[in-house]
């Protein structure tokens, strides 16, 4: 009897712990990622990743506690966007997206 | 002096200099333009102009080369500053010795970034042409 009871609060424990590993993982903070106009190329921390299409990002603090990205077209102006970890917690506690919009030059 | 004593000493002036010495890190830095081409640029560090040009600290002057530069960090924050230049044959026409002397000779904007000891280590300035310019 004792064990069945004991079996919801063992269940619950291991719930938290988990949530509470994934949590701590380090494997980053996904954010949809998009720039406009689409075919504008984006970078990186310095590099290129590709077009401003929609794109899922893992914003990975792990090695840097500051990551930014850049957006560039040639009838734009190139925009830059700094983002550290408060940033990127406030933006999924809002739930939104990355989402930089140049403008024309 | 016993070699204890001596021992002690050489610890503690080690500590003394561990904990005073300034961190540096290397940055490699590059500029493009908004087509992406190499952009040729002086990348002077804490509004330091005559180190700069002395150190040559130019990026894509005789081809796409980055440079990389290690930084003290004895401040949170290092201002770094872009600055564009003209080549003609491989060489600086010019070398500015403040922002507005780039933005008016090269035609290019001047672009300027603090940066942390805690940040990426590539540096990618994204150079694009005065306003008003051809």
């Amino acid at each position: 009897m004792a064990r069945s009871k004991s079996l919801p609060l063992l269940r619950s424990t291991l719930l938290v712990s988990l949530l509470a590993a994934t949590a701590c993982s380090g494997s980053g903070y996904t954010r949809v990622l998009s720039v406009n106009p689409p075919d504008a190329s984006v970078f990186i921390n310095g590099d290129k990743v590709g077009q401003g299409s929609s794109r899922p990002y893992t914003f990975d603090f792990t090695n840097n506690e500051r990551i930014y990205v850049q957006a560039t077209h040639p009838d734009y102006q190139p925009e830059i966007e700094w983002f550290d970890r408060a940033r990127i917690e406030q933006m999924i506690a809002a739930n939104l997206d990355v989402k930089i919009t140049l403008r024309p030059r | 002096m016993s070699p204890t004593r001596r021992l002690l000493s050489l610890s503690l002036l080690g500590a003394t200099a561990a904990c005073g010495s300034i961190p540096t890190k290397s940055f490699e830095f590059d500029a493009i333009d908004a087509g992406e081409s190499p952009r040729p640029c002086l990348i002077v560090v804490n509004d330091d102009w005559v180190t700069a040009a002395e150190k040559n600290h130019f990026v894509n002057v005789d081809d796409d080369n980055a440079l990389v530069i290690e930084m003290p960090f004895p401040t949170a924050e290092v201002e770094v500053t872009l600055a564009p230049v003209l080549v003609e044959s491989g060489k600086v026409t010019r070398v500015p010795k403040s922002r507005k002397e780039a933005r008016d000779y090269s035609g290019f904007s001047d672009d300027t970034r603090r940066l942390r000891l805690t940040d990426p280590r590539r540096q990618l300035f994204i150079v694009q042409r005065k306003s008003g310019g051809s």
